[in-house]
């Protein structure tokens, strides 16, 4: 009867992200799938079952998923162990700066994974402060790096925000009346947490939980920089066949199992998440109700401060003190060798790093905004059983860890018209999938959010379909979509391991650059990759505390 | 403004409960019709039909004389007041009432005089520059009308405009709902399911139940002769009887029997409802051959100046409301009642026409509170001092010369109920 009715608005908003994802992610995980249990490359044949026997069989690939697992089982439990505290200080107490201190505290999940790992080797790695300060008191040198413990502490310091960020945004939004009543009703403080509040943070609890395990199990930059012998996860596992032992069908397993295990914490994710936003009513700082602090509140507040201050403001210092270091002074001698030209083959240029990474970035966040926008209005006007679908397939780049992407565009994107290895548009492509899912988290929750008749109402005032869009749905949006498009921005210009993949010395990122540098002797390549270190970490902030500012409320979904 | 009409409208869905049967009325140009009914009756669907926010199975909309059925909704040419406001919270308020102004391409002098205009009609002069949040919920409100009103739509809908509003600006807006769009010609439907509304508003009433029109007319029209006994009760009517018709009379064991009045048809052996509607009900002492015909016991009664609202139960079964206006001593609890009426305000529906037997809810619930109050042990007993009641009716009644009515008698049913 009705024209407009014929292809619903929701498909032609879901080929855009369709057009993104299709060739780019479902194909070559399609190949991977192929080459992992169909065919083997050489001989034609299908050793399948002989590669999967093999795998299963090897006792280094059990050792690798148990300390793959124990490592992001026990990253996550010390996350937790701190992050609840700080989350309960950051939502229920007052203290000076504690705004300030907040948007720092929450920096470091946009950092980039290179950088943590420089930042935790100034720290305690050789010639790092605790060697040095462990030198002036007359004791040897300790080793840090390659051990788990500077692993786990490395994980915690990124994702301690993502606990912080959830926990305390819930914490900060619950009705204290709900407790309140609670003690009214005969129930001691204990008791009124222990069955009023803490049910209400569980879900928030569990869903940074998963998001942090998921991360941790998946963590490659860290563990391939301050790992050492027998520290390899999965991904580092899967990234060494690929590249350096060539063994591709055993690698393809591999990414199938990482892929799994990822795809499982994400859907639980994704279920706590759809439980947290019951019965949020997001309330300003000024309109709440502030308890006075009492003094157990007030060790509490010293505790998480101190645990906070050496977690996060110690390796960060110690990665720009070591950045400013110049022999025995202070100076930006490390900023000006990025100039220099050693004139070595192979030798990535760090202007052109910087040149490549900021172009990667502004590319992939332009294509991630466009996608993402196109994938939320999709979701947004599918309904029942269909949304979830949707929602699952365009969030699975989250679910495919960047390794194991960089790893499937190698074993597709190599012949014929479509080789595209040696091309920048591959990496390019690699980044805005990993990225477009920030900027559709972001804008879906205000799609879902707002009032659904808006756009009914603009377009009984005679807005046309397109006009909706422009003078409605984006003003709107606007804010998520900025928030989502930084969140895009920092994570292209951290993106290491498809990058470390796909990556050739003429347009290689500076995350790249700084690992190669690290991997060369001599204090002007530790020089030059602080510098570049520096400066990421510079960009990144700047664009963090941009969405602080512009963040609406306290509950991200990230 | 224009004449709108609406011509069998259908539309079925799979998933829900709500679906238009056949919908079909007509508001003519420069009136305001009403749309009332339960919730989930399928009112806001037709508006949303109408406006093209969702596609009709059948039927057609016309609006002066064009189909627009076909048309999206943003070249309709319908203005929407939802429920809910949907004010664009990213714009302030003039560019709320701006924007169906900008989607014309209107210049932005001749929007700055319209807004002008506007805002003088609605009341908020100043507030052109407040953000839409800042408001309360009654300027909102007008925001919201000024907006649909900007384009100078064909003709206005307004979902429960007043839905939000408390009892006091009820009642404020209603009237000047109605005196603004009369004095601006605007063809008008409003969705209410709250009778006042429409009264109060309205010329026309469109009464609709479960995705069907019942009856349409002019509303003085719809209230006086209500075509069903579902209409009847929508509008506010109460059932008297429910009995059968024998030698011109309906009877219920119990309750009574009344003359079915002129011009109704029926057989002998038929069932019949007869509905009364408060309004045009008084309750007159038993037993004087006063009444209609229905005989009926005080449940409860409320004063009402000098005189009292009485909620009678009839059988025990359901109870009416009616008027007490015999004197100024309302008759306490358990009294016996006969209910009189004109008999022009009475209907009568032969079975058939009957939907299905469905209480007036507001009454059936005062019944409940006032009987469980009846039932409570420890309440105290009304007992009158048996000697002042009597001879104070007394008095009173042989100025009329009427016979005192001895009390105990009267006093009794309350008393078994108390017991039982």
């Amino acid at each position: 009867m009705n024209r407009i009715a014929l292809v619903p608005a929701r498909v032609w908003w879901g080929i855009v992200p369709l057009l993104l994802i299709g060739p780019f992610l479902l194909w070559p995980l399609g190949a991977m799938l192929w080459r992992a249990f169909v065919i083997d490359s050489g001989t034609g044949a299908s050793p399948t079952l002989e590669v999967v026997r093999a795998v299963a069989t090897d006792g280094y690939t059990w050792k690798r998923l148990a300390f793959t697992t124990g490592q992001a089982l026990a990253s996550t439990a010390l996350t937790l162990a701190i992050g609840i505290p700080a989350a309960y200080v950051f939502a229920n107490v007052r203290f000076p700066g504690r705004t300030v201190l907040r948007a720092v505290a929450t920096l470091p999940f946009v950092l980039p994974t290179i950088v943590v790992a420089l930042a935790f080797q100034r720290l305690v790695g050789s010639g790092g402060w605790l060697n040095d300060a462990l030198g002036l008191i007359g004791l040897g040198p300790i080793q840090a790096t390659g051990t788990l413990g500077m692993i786990l502490a490395a994980h915690v310091f990124y994702n301690v925000s993502i606990v912080l960020r959830i926990v305390s945004g819930v914490w900060a939004n619950l009705d204290p009346r709900a407790e309140e009543a609670a003690r009214l009703l005969g129930a001691t403080r204990f008791g009124a947490f222990r069955r009023v509040t803490f049910p209400a943070l569980l879900p928030a609890i569990a869903s940074s939980a998963a998001l942090v395990f998921t991360f941790t199990f998946t963590s490659f930059g860290v563990v391939l920089i301050l790992g050492g012998p027998g520290l390899d996860t999965l991904e580092v596992t899967i990234y060494r066949l690929a590249t350096r032992l060539l063994q591709l069908p055993e690698a393809a397993v591999l990414s199938f199992v990482q892929m799994g295990a990822t795809l499982g914490a994400l859907v639980l994710y994704a279920a706590l998440q759809r439980r947290m936003t019951v019965p949020l009513r997001p309330r300003s700082d000024r309109a709440r109700p502030w308890r006075e602090t009492s003094r157990g509140e007030r060790i509490l507040v010293a505790g998480v401060l101190a645990a906070l201050a050496l977690l996060i403001g110690a390796p960060i210092l110690a990665l720009v003190h070591g950045a400013l270091t110049v022999g025995g002074g202070f100076g930006l001698d490390n900023f000006g060798r990025l100039f220099e030209d050693t004139g070595r083959v192979s030798y990535i240029e760090p202007l052109s790093a910087i040149r490549w990474s900021l172009t990667f970035a502004i590319g992939a966040t332009l294509l991630a905004s466009v996608v993402g926008l196109a994938a939320a209005a999709a979701i947004a006007r599918t309904t029942g059983r269909w949304a979830s679908v949707l929602d699952g397939l365009l969030m699975l780049p989250l679910a495919v860890p960047a390794v194991v992407l960089g790893f499937g565009y190698l074993v597709t994107f190599n012949r014929g018209w479509y080789d595209l290895r040696g091309s920048p548009w591959l990496l390019l492509a690699a980044h805005a999938l990993i990225a477009y899912p920030f900027v559709l988290r972001s804008v879906l929750a205000v799609f879902r959010s707002r009032d659904p008749r808006l756009p009914e109402a603009a377009a009984l005032l005679g807005a046309s379909p397109v006009r909706v869009w422009r003078f409605v749905e984006v003003p709107i949006a606007a804010r998520a979509l900025l928030v989502g498009a930084v969140f895009s921005f920092a994570v292209s210009l951290g993106e290491f391991g498809a990058t470390l993949l796909l990556q050739r010395p003429q347009y290689a990122t500076m995350p790249v650059a700084i690992f190669q540098a690290l991997g060369r002797p001599g204090q002007a390549n530790l020089g030059q990759a602080l510098a570049m270190a520096v400066i990421l970490l510079l960009v990144t902030a700047a664009g963090f505390l941009l969405i602080e500012r512009f963040r609406y409320q306290e509950l991200g979904e990230f | 403004m224009a004449t709108l009409s609406v011509q069998h409208l259908q539309r079925r869905y799979d998933d829900e409960v709500v679906a238009l049967e056949d919908v079909s009325f007509a508001v003519e140009d420069g009136r305001i019709a009403a749309i009332l009914g339960p919730s989930g009756c399928g009112k806001t669907t037709v508006l949303r039909l109408i406006a093209g926010l969702d596609h009709v199975d059948h039927g057609d909309v016309q609006l002066g004389g064009a189909s627009i059925v076909h048309q999206p909704p943003h070249t309709r040419g319908v203005g929407l007041m939802f429920q809910e406001l949907a004010l664009f919270p990213h714009l302030d308020v003039a560019g709320n009432i701006d924007f169906g102004l900008r989607m014309l391409g209107w210049s932005r002098e001749d929007r700055e005089l319209r807004r002008a205009e506007l805002l003088r009609l609605v009341g908020l002069v100043d507030k052109g520059h407040r953000k839409v949040h800042e408001l309360s919920g009654g300027e909102q409100q007008r925001v919201a009308l000024a907006r649909a009103l900007a384009p100078r739509p064909g003709v206005l809908m307004l979902d429960e405009p007043l839905g939000a509003l408390d009892e006091a600006r009820k009642e404020e807006l209603r009237l000047q709902l109605r005196e603004l769009l009369h004095r601006l010609r605007m063809t008008a439907v409003i969705v209410s399911h709250d009778l006042r509304d429409a009264v109060a508003i309205a010329d026309d009433l469109i009464v609709m139940e479960r995705g069907r029109v019942l009856q349409a007319g002019p509303i003085s029209e719809v209230l006086a002769r209500p075509a069903t006994a579902s209409v009847a009760r929508m509008v506010g009517y109460a059932t008297l009887l429910e009995g059968t018709l024998e030698d011109g009379c309906v009877a219920e064991d119990g309750v009574g029997a009344v003359r079915m009045g002129a011009g109704n048809q029926g057989s002998d052996g038929d069932r019949v409802t007869v509905l009364g509607h408060p309004a045009a009900l008084l309750a007159v002492p038993a037993g004087h051959g006063l009444g209609t015909g229905v005989v009926g016991v005080v449940a409860s009664s409320r004063p009402d100046g000098p005189v009292a609202r009485l909620e009678v139960s009839l059988a025990d079964r359901r109870t009416v409301a009616a008027r007490w206006e015999w004197d100024n001593e309302a008759p306490p609890p358990g009294t016996r009642v006969d209910l009189a009426a004109q008999p022009g305000t009475l209907r009568f529906f032969t079975h058939t026409a009957v939907a299905r037997p469905k209480r007036a809810p507001a009454p059936q619930l005062a019944f409940e509170v006032d009987r469980q109050d009846v039932l409570r042990p420890a309440f105290p007993e009304p007992a009158p001092p048996a000697e002042v009641v009597p001879i104070e009716r007394a008095r009173i009644r042989a100025d009329e010369d009427i016979e005192a009515e001895p009390l105990p008698e009267a006093v009794e049913p309350a008393a078994e109920r108390r017991s039982s």
